[in-house]
């Protein structure tokens, strides 16, 4: 069978080569919401290809969940509930939140600049580059494709652990699971991502521009750990310390989480929705600033040849 | 229609501290103007640091230019790049490898949705890539895996996916082997065929003039030539050459005689001199098949023996090489280089090149000198390692190249020069293979002023030097390693350090 039914084909025919490189109409490029799915869809196969090649390294990754589990367990038996300014709370479930609200912040974190580091050198951000994919879908794709790991490697693991030693324990603290608390946790969870964008901009954006070192992650990790709530509540810190947790995002998200499960403090209640509002508006200023020192980190970097 | 079109394109590369711009560091590109027309298979050539690099990052929108219009497919750089990704492709080197611990299949599959590619039209496309790749029976394969052939044609395929109008190419050969090189040529030939503009680069000219039909050379930021390739060719035809091998002694005596006997003979050149059989080109005015016999009859008369003779005309790397010299301070002052081919000591008239202002010519008469007045010269080098930075240069060129351990040893020791030149001295000791610089070498890599300019070197080191390096390397922890890779990649022979030094894959591990 003859290749010239393809309109630019070469005189050279051969079975072995009967494709052409480029189709008579060029391809129509989608960038809807299936397209941003497919792509986490495939970018989510590969890496798990990767993942699955290190089980020891997930493994560990398990351990070290179930590991940290346990010790607030015998932290929750040294420390007074009755000390934290949550009534009826046991240590355990209040460090359970604070550390959810905080693996959004360390891991994830982490996963994102690393993935950016990896992809840079491995070719993929150069291939999303080229593609004109936007910023904000890149980052996308790899916080979707993080959670997705996250929840069998943490998640789960995670609340595995917390239930079984709740019950040996025979903790007895309420915690408030209505569908108004789910959506507080959402609204939470959701303004708190566009911060968490904001910061992984930031990073990637400093570590373009200053070539070495990364001051935006350790202020992420160091002062969210000490200063938004996680261990103890923001009512514990200093006078002189009392602005800090206003603009870390990580404190609304705890705050507002612990309120809402602890508390029944849902998102129409004055408190909570002051919070709220205070929230997004810190974490939208975090994703501008974040927006900002990105392009300027990429104009940097194209200018000084770093970039590619 | 022009698909690329550059018109006084500067590139200028400023050291910068955290926000504030400092000294200029270099012109990497220098009024630079020209066009490709749509469907041409242009090469880009010129040495390392010549600016091809650069130039071609700018046309793929990954490094910002100074000043200057540059239009890719009529679209203007300045006022719309997303227009201009979106029809244009590159590969640079095999450097791309996706997600490594995934198969070829899934890697590009996935790249043909981050280019943003339908469900159908994606899985069709990976098809057909990998049919007229040949990677249909590698598809299963993770990509770490893959030869560095294999990886060659699986990047070329990720290019490919989008279709580009044009395609950027940075020396998609390097580290190939020969059928695999021949492999990827075929499929470049037939993507030019099927209408793709390319634009590519290489170190060799060979490579060159089997795909390309036109050529840029660039040297120090500026383009020499601009052109078709046969054209450049044509253009030197006026100047024949006589390559003859022959044997004797003083040739250098006998051909400088030549050139002043016979009036056509405009130059000569002894390329290669063992055991009094020299390898050399005359230069002459008239066509060389008439000054054959001539100057055959002439060398016999000086006692020389006719091995072999050629008459021709200057190939594409004479032409190449012609464009690249720099104009010689005057034809005696070449003629040192011959001397030194054929380890012959130059004669008296030469002498006052030893005190030659220009450093390269006075480096070039210390390399003739110094193995018939061996004192004398490592004196004047002595003294030219306190000159400014060209004579320094020039210096340890001639050291280095004459592989004077005992010299460099006594300099070292001695200590009189500034602390830039130890490190070169130490590379120089390197490079003739004295290990006793390793822990010096290593000391090097791990500081933050100087890793980068020795990696530079790396590759010229010499290889007991290099094992053991590499085993000193394997003892620092992975911060440090990471230190050093990262330099690596900032370089551009980084695929030649990364060979020389097996720190890559050290690291994977």
């Amino acid at each position: 069978m003859c290749c010239r039914i393809f309109p630019f084909e070469s005189d050279k025919c051969s079975d072995k080569k009967p494709f052409i490189l480029l189709h008579p109409q060029p391809f129509v490029r989608d960038m809807g919401i299936t397209l941003f799915f497919k792509r986490v869809q495939a970018s989510f196969i590969c890496q798990f290809d990767e993942l699955w090649t290190f089980k020891v390294d997930l493994g560990i990754n398990v351990l070290n969940t179930l590991l940290e589990v346990v010790m607030w367990y015998f932290l929750a038996k040294i420390v007074d509930p009755a000390t934290l300014g949550y009534e009826n709370v046991g240590y355990l479930p209040f460090v359970l939140i604070g550390s959810l609200a905080i693996f959004f912040v360390d891991s994830i974190y982490n996963n994102f600049t690393g993935r950016f580091n990896e992809d840079r050198k491995n070719g993929l951000f150069k291939l999303a580059y080229l593609s004109n994919m936007g910023v904000v879908e890149y980052f996308s794709i790899n916080f979707l494709v993080s959670v997705l790991f996250d929840i069998f490697t943490i998640f789960l693991p995670m609340f595995a652990m917390y239930a079984l030693l709740v019950m040996l324990a025979g903790d007895t603290t309420a915690i408030f699971f209505a569908g108004p608390n789910i959506i507080t946790v959402l609204i939470a969870l959701g303004i708190f991502i566009i911060g968490n964008l904001g910061f992984q901009l930031m990073t990637v954006g400093t570590v373009l521009f200053l070539k070495e070192g990364d001051p935006v992650s350790f202020f992420m990790q160091q002062f969210n750990r000490l200063f938004s709530g996680q261990l103890f509540p923001v009512t514990f810190l200093p006078q002189f310390l009392a602005f800090l947790p206003k603009i870390l995002p990580a404190a609304y998200i705890i705050l507002i989480w612990r309120d809402t499960l602890f508390l029944n403090k849902i998102f129409s209640d004055p408190g909570t929705l002051s919070l709220i509002i205070a929230g997004l508006v810190v974490n939208i200023l975090v994703f501008f600033i974040g927006i900002y020192i990105f392009y300027y980190g990429i104009k940097r970097a194209k200018i000084e040849g770093r970039w590619f | 229609m022009a698909a690329i079109e550059v018109n006084h394109l500067f590139k200028d590369f400023y050291q910068y501290k955290v926000f504030r711009r400092g000294k200029l560091l270099t012109h990497a590109l220098q009024d630079v103007s020209f066009k490709v027309k749509k469907g041409d298979f242009y090469g880009l050539l010129g040495r390392n640091g010549a600016g091809k690099s650069t130039l071609l990052r700018i046309l793929t929108t990954n490094l910002e230019k100074t000043t200057g219009k540059v239009l890719i497919n009529d679209i203007d750089l300045d006022k719309d790049i997303r227009s201009i990704k979106n029809t244009i492709s590159w590969m640079f080197g095999v450097d791309y490898e996706g997600v490594s611990w995934s198969s070829v299949q899934k890697n590009l599959l996935l790249a043909a949705y981050y280019t943003g590619l339908h469900k159908h039209q994606a899985e069709k496309r990976v098809q057909e890539l990998l049919h007229y790749f040949d990677l249909q029976h590698h598809k299963s394969l993770d990509v770490w895996r893959l030869s560095t052939g294999l990886k060659g044609r699986y990047a070329l395929a990720v290019a490919m996916l989008k279709q580009p109008q044009v395609l950027f190419l940075d020396e998609p050969l390097l580290g190939l082997d020969v059928p695999a090189k021949d492999q990827v040529r075929n499929y470049l030939k037939q993507l030019n065929k099927d209408g793709v503009t390319i634009i590519y680069t290489d170190h060799q000219l060979q490579e060159m003039e089997k795909v390309c039909k036109n050529l840029i050379i660039v040297e120090h930021g500026k383009k020499l030539y601009d052109g078709v390739l046969e054209d450049l060719k044509q253009k030197y035809r006026e100047t024949n050459v006589v390559d003859l091998v022959c044997s004797g002694t003083d040739i250098n005596k006998t051909l400088i005689q030549l050139s002043k006997d016979i009036s056509y003979v405009k130059d000569y050149e002894v390329l290669s001199s063992q055991s009094n059989l020299h390898t050399v080109k005359v230069y002459t005015n008239i066509d060389s098949q008439r000054s054959l016999l001539n100057i055959a009859q002439y060398l016999q008369r000086h006692k020389m023996g006719i091995e072999s003779m050629n008459a021709g005309l200057l190939s594409l790397e004479d032409v190449y090489k012609k464009f690249l010299k720099k104009p010689r301070p005057d034809k005696q002052a070449g003629h040192l280089h011959s001397f030194i081919r054929a380890k012959e000591a130059p004669t008296q008239p030469y002498t006052k090149y030893l005190r030659a202002s220009q450093p390269e010519v006075r480096g070039t008469a210390c390399s003739a000198f110094l193995l018939h007045q061996p004192k004398h010269v490592e004196e004047i080098l002595q003294k030219m390692l306190t000159q400014s930075q060209a004579m320094r240069v020039a210096s340890l060129d001639v050291i280095g190249k004459a592989k004077a351990s005992h010299l460099l040893k006594y300099l070292l020791k001695k200590k009189t020069h500034d602390p830039e030149t130890t490190v070169y001295l130490t590379l120089a000791l390197g490079k003739i293979g004295d290990i006793s610089v390793v822990d010096h070498l290593l000391n090097y890599l791990q500081d933050e002023t100087l890793c980068a300019e020795v990696l530079e070197h790396v590759p010229e080191l010499a290889p007991n030097v290099l094992l053991l390096l590499h085993h000193k390397l394997r003892r620092l922890s992975r911060h440090e390693l990471q230190f050093i890779t990262y330099h690596i990649d900032q370089s551009e022979q980084k695929e030649h350090i990364s060979q020389a030094l097996h720190l890559r894959k050290q690291i994977k591990k």
